[in-house]
C-alpha cells in the first residue's frame, strides 16, 4: 500500500501505521518497510522506529502528510528522534520539516522542545516562523517543560534586528508603484519576524498572553498602550524597548532605534536593490531583480548578469526577463541560448525558449 | 511569453487571488499555462468535468447555459471554470471566447495540491468564495423581497 501509485492506498497504509503505534510486533512481519524511502533506519532497529522512519518518509509526500502526522503523534515520544532529525534536515523540503514541527508540539516534552528551540534559528524563514509558533504553543500548554530561556531572548533579539533591517530597506525602496512587489515581500517579511519574534517570548514567558501585543490594532490608542504596558511588566527592558516601536509602527522611533541602537544605515533604493539582488532569501532576490527590470536602468546590468548564474530558477528567469529590457536583441539572443543549453532550470529555459524564435525572426 | 514575475503582478489583480501574496502565487504562476483561443472557441463545455481553470489575461468570454443563451461576460482578470474545479461536479456552463482570448490554465491536480500545501493561498481563496456567497445571497434575499 505505501508504493501504491493511489493517494488514498498511500493514506490509507499511513493510517495503519497509526494504529500500530504500542503494538508488539515481531521485527520478521515487517518485510519491505525496513527499506521504504530509505529512512536511514537500520533493518534491525526495534519495529517502532522502522515504522516511525516509514510515516517520516510519508511527511514528504503533500497528499500523506497530514495522515503521516496524525499517525506520528500516536508514536509520542519514541517518534522523537525521528522527528528532529527531519526538522534539522536542511536539505529536506520546508512543507516536510514545516509538518515535523507541528507534530513535535503536539508529543510536547523537554526533548521536543528542544528541537524545537534548534530549528528558531535555521536559515528556512518558514521552518523558523513555524518552530517559534509551535514551541509557544507547547511551552503555553506544558508550562512544566523546561527550556533554555538565555537562547530564547537571543533568537528574539535576532529577529526583531531582522524586523529592523527589513524596515530598513522598505523605507530606502519606498515606492507607491502598483507594481511594487518587493515593497509588499518586505512587509511580508517584517510581520512574519514580528509574529517570529513574539512566538519566541510567547515561549519565555508562557504565564501571559502576549498575542494581544500582536493583534493591538495599529489606531486604537487604548489598546496599544495596554499592550506597551504588558510588553514593559513582562519582557526583559532592552528587548521590550526594541519592541515597541515595532508594534506601535511608530516610523519616526523605528528609524531612531535603527540608526542609533542597532547602528543599521540609510542607503540609497539603487544600492537597496543591488543588496536584495543579492540577498539570501530568493523571493527578496526575484523581486529586485523584477523592480530593476521594470527600472530598465542600465547600470544594473552588471548585476543582472551576475544572476543569471543564480541557484534558484525563479531568480534565474527573472534575470533573464530583465536582461530582454537592459540589452540589445542580439546580445539578448546570446544569453537567451546560453540559458535554454543549461538543462537544470525548466522555467529559464521555458522563458528563453519562447522569445527566441520572436527575436530571431526580427 | 509572461515571465513568472509578471504571472504573479497579473495574479495579484485578480479577485480570487486578491487577498494572497505574491510570494503566495508564484507556485500558481509557475504551474500555469498561458493559452490562446480564437474566436468562437469553448473554454469550457457545459457538462465535461472541470479539469481546469481559466484565468482571463486578455479578451472577452461568453458564459452561456444551455437553453438560456448568455448569462455572463467575463473580462481580463475574471477566472472561469473554477466551481467546477472546487466542487469535483461537471461545468454548469461553457465558456466560449467572444474575440481572441489569452488565458492562464491552472489545472485542477495542480491547484488543488497547492490550495493543500498553502494555508495562505487557500485562505485568500476561501475568502473570497465567502465573500461571493454572502453577495449572491444578500441579492436572493431581495429578489425574494420584490
Amino acid at each position: 500500500m505505501l508504493e501504491d501509485d493511489e493517494p488514498d492506498m498511500k493514506r490509507a497504509a499511513a493510517w495503519s501505521l497509526g494504529a500500530l503505534a504500542g503494538v508488539e510486533l515481531d521485527p520478521d512481519t515487517l518485510g519491505p518497510l525496513t527499506t521504504f524511502g530509505n529512512s536511514g533506519v537500520l533493518p534491525s532497529a526495534p519495529p517502532a522506529e522502522v515504522l516511525i522512519g516509514c510515516l517520516v518518509h510519508l511527511l514528504d509526500h503533500p497528499k500523506t502528510r497530514d495522515v503521516a502526522a496524525r499517525s506520528l503523534a500516536y508514536y509520542g515520544v519514541t517518534a522523537i528522534p525521528a522527528l528532529a532529525r527531519m526538522l534539522a534536515n536542511r536539505g529536506e523540503a520546508g512543507a516536510a520539516r514545516d509538518q515535523a514541527a507541528r507534530v513535535l508540539s503536539t508529543i510536547g516534552g523537554t526533548a521536543a522542545a528542544a528541537a524545537l528551540l534548534d530549528a528558531c534559528a535555521d536559515p528556512n524563514l518558514e521552518v523558523r516562523g513555524t518552530a517559534a509558533s509551535m514551541l509557544a504553543t507547547l511551552r503555553v500548554r506544558q508550562r512544566s517543560v523546561s527550556i533554555d530561556v538565555a537562547r530564547l531572548d537571543d533568537y528574539a533579539i535576532a529577529e526583531i534586528t531582522e524586523c529592523y533591517r527589513v524596515w530598513m530597506w522598505a523605507a530606502d525602496l519606498r515606492s507607491d508603484r502598483d507594481d511594487d512587489l518587493l515593497g509588499e515581500a518586505l512587509a511580508e517579511r517584517l510581520q512574519l519576524g514580528l509574529d517570529r519574534a513574539l512566538g519566541l517570548l510567547q515561549a519565555r514567558h508562557p504565564d501571559h498572553d502576549l498575542s494581544r501585543v500582536r493583534h493591538a490594532p495599529a489606531g486604537d490608542r487604548h489598546l496599544q498602550a495596554m499592550a506597551a504596558e504588558m510588553l514593559d511588566s513582562v519582557v526583559d527592558r532592552r528587548l521590550a524597548g526594541l519592541l515597541l516601536p515595532l508594534v506601535e509602527a511608530s516610523d519616526d522611533r523605528i528609524l531612531a532605534v535603527a540608526t542609533r541602537e542597532l547602528d543599521l544605515i540609510r542607503r540609497s533604493s539603487n544600492e537597496r536593490l543591488e543588496e536584495l539582488a543579492r540577498s539570501e532569501d530568493p523571493w527578496l532576490r526575484a523581486c529586485a531583480l523584477f523592480a530593476i527590470e521594470r527600472a530598465a536602468d542600465p547600470r544594473f546590468r552588471p548585476l543582472v548578469f551576475e544572476c543569471l548564474t543564480d541557484c534558484h530558477d525563479l531568480v534565474r528567469e527573472t534575470a533573464l526577463a530583465a536582461c530582454r529590457c537592459l540589452l540589445d536583441s542580439e546580445r539578448y539572443v546570446a544569453v537567451a541560448i546560453e540559458q535554454v543549453a543549461e538543462g537544470s532550470f525548466p522555467l529559464t529555459r521555458r522563458y528563453a525558449g519562447a522569445f527566441l524564435p520572436d527575436v530571431g525572426a526580427a | 511569453m509572461l515571465s513568472t514575475m509578471e504571472r504573479v503582478l497579473f495574479l495579484r489583480s485578480v479577485e480570487m487571488f486578491g487577498a494572497v501574496a505574491g510570494e503566495d502565487l508564484a507556485p500558481v504562476a509557475v504551474v500555469a499555462q498561458e493559452m490562446s483561443f480564437r474566436p468562437g472557441e469553448n473554454l469550457v463545455r457545459q457538462g465535461e468535468p472541470g479539469e481546469g481553470l481559466y484565468v482571463i489575461v486578455d479578451g472577452e468570454v461568453s458564459v452561456r447555459i444551455d437553453g438560456e443563451g448568455e448569462v455572463a461576460m467575463r473580462r481580463p482578470g475574471n477566472v472561469v471554470g473554477e466551481m467546477a474545479v472546487l466542487s469535483g461536479g461537471p461545468r454548469t456552463a461553457s465558456c466560449v471566447a467572444v474575440g481572441d482570448v489569452l488565458a492562464l490554465k491552472v489545472r485542477r491536480d495542480d491547484f488543488l495540491e497547492l490550495l493543500a500545501e498553502r494555508p495562505a493561498l487557500a485562505l485568500g481563496v476561501i475568502a473570497v468564495l465567502t465573500e461571493r456567497l454572502d453577495e449572491a445571497t444578500r441579492h436572493v434575499a431581495e429578489a425574494r423581497r420584490l
